[in-house]
């Protein structure tokens, strides 16, 4: 038999069944049939002894260029095979892309803290810097230095837990100003967010261990105005741009001129509610500007300097922005509680 | 303080409605707790006479009443016993619903039909307890009117939550002044009267000592004769029920009605009473008593002044007359005292004796010493005209140092800069003057300003700046910014907080903040010794009660009863941390310290990497190990440890260093049972402060390494009491620099390997800066590890 003829049946065999080969293995079989040491080119090549020698590199020729071209429909197949292959395993490998992720575990701020945090970042902004002072205090920081002398009806203002005659549990911030007047001289930017008591009986609105943070602004020239200014891009900040301010007189006995501050209802924005008690304002913190007095007795000379100061609540702040209507629930520290934050 | 819309009417007539008040008085600084319509429920009730009274044909206990409300007759059929022809009774018509709720319909009653219903005090929520029978109302009472308005319930009531400030503002009259301030176009409307004297002369009835004038700057007495007690008149009944005083004789009533009109206290003394004709103002001794009106008896010292007669005293000053010179049906002398005393002494008294008065209230406030013989005459005219007194012929008043106006010198300059408006000297001057402060023009742009005697609060110049922003209006004043010149940021140590907090959540636990008043009971739980420190609390002298007595010396306790109160509410897993501060009594120069610690807990962890049963234990040691590593502190160590509330076993103190920095435990079983926990819960607590020293915030970059790194695992058989820590600190130091990292990776006790033997796997990290290391390097460096572990732990190299 021509050993040609041969070559182009091998060529014809070869490509149909390279293309009917539907698995990586057959594809591998069928190389070994045709390509392999003992495959059916080498049976052709080793026919050719019979050839004449003019004939020999010609078929020779033939065989080489039929081997690299079933090499070439092998890897053409391979790759088309593999192609398939990938595609049914990524089809296999689909997955209910709704199934819900990995629970990732982290702990969660107190809400308390969270005011905390938003508060001290708007006043880092405005240029303050955060002190702290003892929850067991003088009662002279606590009072006298804020000019509230012993037997002064002031003092009915707050309930305090005293531990004995000279020592009490802060009933307010306000002592980190004394604390923050005698160990710099203006100017002074400070805010002292902290803990507090009074003596009150636990209810929905009152705790006897409760937060707030102070205010102090000491400088030359420091107006009422700019207590109101500052006031109001705060209360913006917390509670939004539409956030009404209102300043009435009040009395503490460490600032005069006083004033009381109220928001305009965070519920009703001013329409009246069971919130408000229909008045459409909340009161959120007492301010004023800083008494002469309790400038003279840090030994900064008023009519030299000028400073406001504010303290709110935490707790009602707290409160009012998320909506919590039982002060209890930011000391019972439930689970439930504490992940809605 | 309460106050009437209707009462405050008479003494300026203001042009504002009832919620307009309201508005005014809180912007004008006399803050509005509440506001309260006095006749809410029962507006529609009308006075009916009763023309006719019939029995019920059917039912013995009814009687039919034909009653007139002034438009129409109706007949109502009543249960009451106590109506008669010709009684003015409030009727409920129908239609009408009554406070309660009750809508009043034409009823039946055994066949009767019954167009109403006649009112007891109580259905018409006027008393609590259940009336007897139907209100009967006075012989002034006019058939058709509507009820509220014959008692005067047609009335608003506010509720002023005054600041000390605002002691003027304690009597109507002193509020009716700061409505004409702000109105600042229409006067006052006063009392006009006059006393008709009698032609004894008091000074030969009675003689006054003011022995203490300190304490008693001015006293003044008058005497009243023939007075017949009885009830005051019924507008005067209202308006002390208006302002929350309730009426009990004409006599009394007109002093309290006085007080409330011009917050000046009045005191009416039995003359009779009165031994040795004398009124004697003086501390009192040590050791006396007094029997004080509400019929306690009180110990007096010479801190208290008393009002005296030649033996006795008879009164505490300014705070509580005594029971036995008080005004009695018998009184037919009155001695009318009205005075001015010092608002220290009487607070202080006040305060010693825990009885605060309305007088006392008002005279630590510091009232109007000018007025207090106005306030007198006026209440001796009322006892004139509603008790039937004769005034004796003058007043005694001992007055030695009379008021001298303080006077602060204002400039205009001053108060703008102050406030950050700009007014005119003129304008500040006329808000002044609308104050009834008396202002001069000094010169240009400089006033000076007399205080009156009114005004106790105003003592400098800030409190004048105050009244003129107040009257300017807080709201006309701009905002605006002072510019900053500093620049705002936090501390280290506040950082250092901050990067606690924010590696506790990282790592999972939720942020708790609990109380640091507690009580001695939360600690018994923990079984200390009676000499452990953490018993020595800081006690509050006052407290609200034992539950609240202490302050914290742990955060433990607090944490447990959070793990409590959550396990018993289901939640079955809960990590929580908390950042607060404890506090001891101290030896140091401050008797009392306080620091801040940083405690954590545990419960219900899934994973236990040991396979030991300590879940949670680990889960929190991995926490402050990270936590460690973040603060850059890296010589620490846990170091077996006992607590008396924790596992004996699983409980280590932890150190950097030397020093104690805190601890970590798993809680006692008896302990998790009692406070229903589940079980292998733990806890640890850090001093932050120690911690704070240790703190590293500063990193280096180092040059990453360019060679490969060799991993070797070493399985060691060893005692099981050989501790792991022990082992990794010999590798660490016999493996050379070129060991840059020993883990424990794997722990085996069981089966496999002798009893009371343990296998520790360590994987050993070998590199080396400037070249890859060869195994022959490496294998070196291993048996001088093994080498030493065999030596030191008697370790035996397993599977190697």
């Amino acid at each position: 038999m021509d050993l040609r003829e041969n070559l182009k049946k091998i060529e014809e065999e070869a490509e149909q069944l390279f293309s009917r080969a539907d698995s990586l293995e057959k594809l591998e079989e069928l190389r070994i049939v045709f390509l392999g040491k003992k495959g059916k080119i080498t049976d052709v090549l080793k026919q050719m002894g019979k050839m004449s020698p003019e004939e020999r590199p010609v078929l020779g020729q033939a065989a080489n260029q039929l081997k690299d071209k079933l090499n070439n429909l092998l890897s053409a197949r391979k790759n088309e095979l593999e192609e398939i292959l990938q595609a049914k395993k990524l089809e296999e490998e689909r997955i209910d892309i709704t199934l819900p992720g990995t629970e990732i575990i982290t702990g969660h701020l107190h809400p308390l803290t969270r005011i905390t945090k938003e508060i001290e970042d708007i006043f880092i902004g405005l240029g303050f810097t955060i002190e702290e002072g003892p929850e067991i205090e003088t009662e002279y920081n606590n009072f006298e230095a804020l000019n509230v002398p012993k037997y002064h009806p002031a003092r009915d203002l707050q309930d305090t837990f005293y531990i004995d005659d000279h020592y009490l549990l802060r009933t307010h911030t306000s002592p980190v100003q004394v604390r923050t007047m005698a160990r710099q001289k203006p100017p002074i930017r400070i805010i002292a967010p902290g803990r507090v008591y009074r003596s009150d009986d636990i209810d929905a609105s009152h705790s006897p261990v409760f937060y707030q943070a102070e205010g102090l602004v000491i400088d030359k020239d420091i107006s009422f105005a700019d207590l109101k200014g500052t006031i109001q891009l705060f209360v913006q900040s917390v509670f939004g741009e539409n956030t009404r301010t209102r300043f009435r007189p009040s009395y503490f006995p460490f600032t005069e001129p006083s004033a009381e501050v109220d928001i305009s209802c965070v519920i009703c924005g001013g329409e009246g509610c069971r919130l408000c008690s229909y008045t459409g304002w909340l009161e959120i913190l007492g301010s004023g500007m800083v008494h002469p007095r309790v400038l003279e007795m840090a030994g900064f000379d008023p009519e030299e300097y000028s400073g406001y100061a504010f303290g709110m609540g935490l707790d009602r702040i707290t409160m009012l922005k998320y909506g919590i209507n039982d002060i209890r629930l930011l000391y019972e520290n439930d689970q439930r509680f504490l992940h809605q934050f | 303080m309460q106050v009437s819309y209707k009462w405050l009417k008479e003494y300026i007539d203001f042009p504002y409605s009832p919620e307009e008040l309201e508005h005014v008085l809180t912007m004008a600084g006399m803050e509005v707790d509440e506001v309260e319509y006095r006749g809410k429920g029962i507006e529609e009730i009308v006075i009916g006479e009763i023309l006719e009274l019939e029995k019920h044909p059917d039912a013995d206990k009814l009687l039919i009443c034909k009653v007139d409300t002034g438009d129409e007759v109706l007949d109502i059929v009543t249960g009451a016993a106590n109506v008669f022809t010709e009684a003015l009774v409030p009727v409920a018509k129908i239609g009408v619903t009554l406070p309660d709720g009750l809508k009043i319909k034409k009823a039946k009653l055994r066949g009767v039909e019954s167009y109403g219903m006649l009112c007891s005090t109580d259905e018409l929520g006027l008393s609590e307890e259940r009336a007897s029978g139907i209100m009967i109302l006075g012989e002034d009472a006019v058939k058709g009117m509507k009820l509220i308005e014959y008692l005067g319930l047609d009335d608003y009531i506010y509720k002023l939550d005054l600041t000390p400030n605002y002691g003027r503002c304690l009597g109507m009259i002193g509020i009716a002044r700061e409505l004409k301030a702000i109105l600042g176009d229409r006067e006052l409307n006063l009392p006009e009267y006059t006393i008709k004297e009698s032609n004894e002369e008091v000074s030969s009835l009675v003689e006054i000592q003011v022995l203490d004038p300190e304490l008693c700057p001015r006293y003044t007495g008058q005497v009243i004769k023939n007075v017949k007690i009885g009830p005051s008149p019924r507008w005067m009944q209202q308006r002390l029920t208006a302002a929350g005083i309730r009426p009990i004789n004409n006599v009394v009533d007109i002093t309290n009605y006085v007080m409330l009109e011009y917050n000046q206290p009045l005191h009416a003394f039995d003359y009779d009473k009165i031994s040795g004709q004398k009124i004697i103002v003086r501390r009192a001794e040590e050791g006396e008593k007094l029997l004080t009106l509400d019929d306690k008896e009180r110990d007096l010292n010479p801190d208290m002044l008393v009002i005296a007669d030649s033996e006795k005293a008879l009164g505490l000053a300014g705070v509580m007359g005594g029971a036995d010179s008080e005004i009695t049906e018998e009184t037919r002398t009155v001695f009318l005292e009205a005075a001015y005393f010092d608002p220290v002494s009487i607070r202080k008294t006040a305060r010693g004796l825990g009885l605060i008065s309305e007088s006392s209230y008002r005279f630590e406030r510091g009232i109007d010493i000018e007025k207090v013989l106005e306030a007198g005459r006026w209440a001796a005219y009322l006892i004139q005209e509603y008790a039937g007194g004769e005034v004796v012929k003058g007043v005694l008043d001992v007055y030695p140092e009379p008021y001298q106006p303080a006077k602060i010198r204002l400039e205009t300059r001053q108060v703008n800069r102050l406030l950050g408006i700009n007014l005119s000297t003129r304008e500040i001057k006329e808000i002044l003057l609308g104050l009834e402060f008396p202002v001069k023009e000094e010169k240009e742009d400089v006033l000076m300003v007399a205080v009156p005697s009114f005004r106790p609060d105003v003592e400098r110049k800030a409190d004048l700046i105050e009244e003129v922003a107040r009257m300017y209006g807080y709201d006309n004043i701009p905002g605006s910014r002072p510019a900053s010149k500093q620049q705002g940021k936090k501390s280290l140590k506040q950082k250092f907080v901050d990067l606690s907090r924010e590696v506790m959540l990282a790592a999972g636990l939720d942020e708790i903040i609990s109380f640091s008043l507690c009580g001695e009971e939360d600690y018994k739980i923990l079984n200390l010794p009676a000499e452990s420190e953490l018993l020595n609390w800081v006690r509050i002298k006052n407290p609200l009660n034992e539950a609240y007595a202490v302050l914290r010396t742990s955060l433990v306790p607090n944490l447990l009863e959070v793990l409590s109160n959550n396990a018993r509410k289901q939640i079955e897993a809960i990590r929580i941390f908390e950042l607060g501060n404890v506090f001891f009594n101290s030896e140091g120069p401050e008797p009392y310290a306080e620091y801040p610690c940083l405690a954590g807990a545990s419960m219900g962890y899934a994973g236990d990497p040991w396979q030991l049963g300590a879940p949670d234990f680990f889960y929190l040691k991995g926490v402050l190990e990270h936590y460690f590593a973040r603060l850059g502190i890296e010589d620490y160590s846990f170091v077996r440890k006992s607590l008396p509330y924790l596992h004996p076993g699983r409980t280590a103190a932890i150190l950097v260093g030397e020093k104690k920095v805190g601890f970590l435990g798993e809680l006692l079983p008896g302990l998790i049972d009692t406070l229903d926990l589940k079980e292998r819960t733990a806890i640890f607590q850090l001093d932050l402060d120690q911690l704070f020293q240790l703190y590293k915030e500063e990193r280096r970059f180092e040059d990453l390494p360019r060679y490969p790194a060799s991993e070797r695992d070493l399985a060691l058989l060893v005692d099981k009491e050989v501790a792991a820590a022990d082992l990794q600190k010999s590798i660490r130091e016999k493996g050379s620099t070129l060991l840059k990292k020993v883990e424990v990776f794997d722990l085996y006790q069981g089966d496999r390997i002798p009893e009371n033997k343990k296998s520790l796997a360590f994987r050993l990290v070998f590199q080396a800066g400037d070249r890859t290391l060869t195994d022959e390097e490496i294998n070196e460096k291993i048996a001088v590890v093994v080498k030493e572990l065999e030596k030191k732990f008697s370790a035996k190299i397993r599977g190697n």
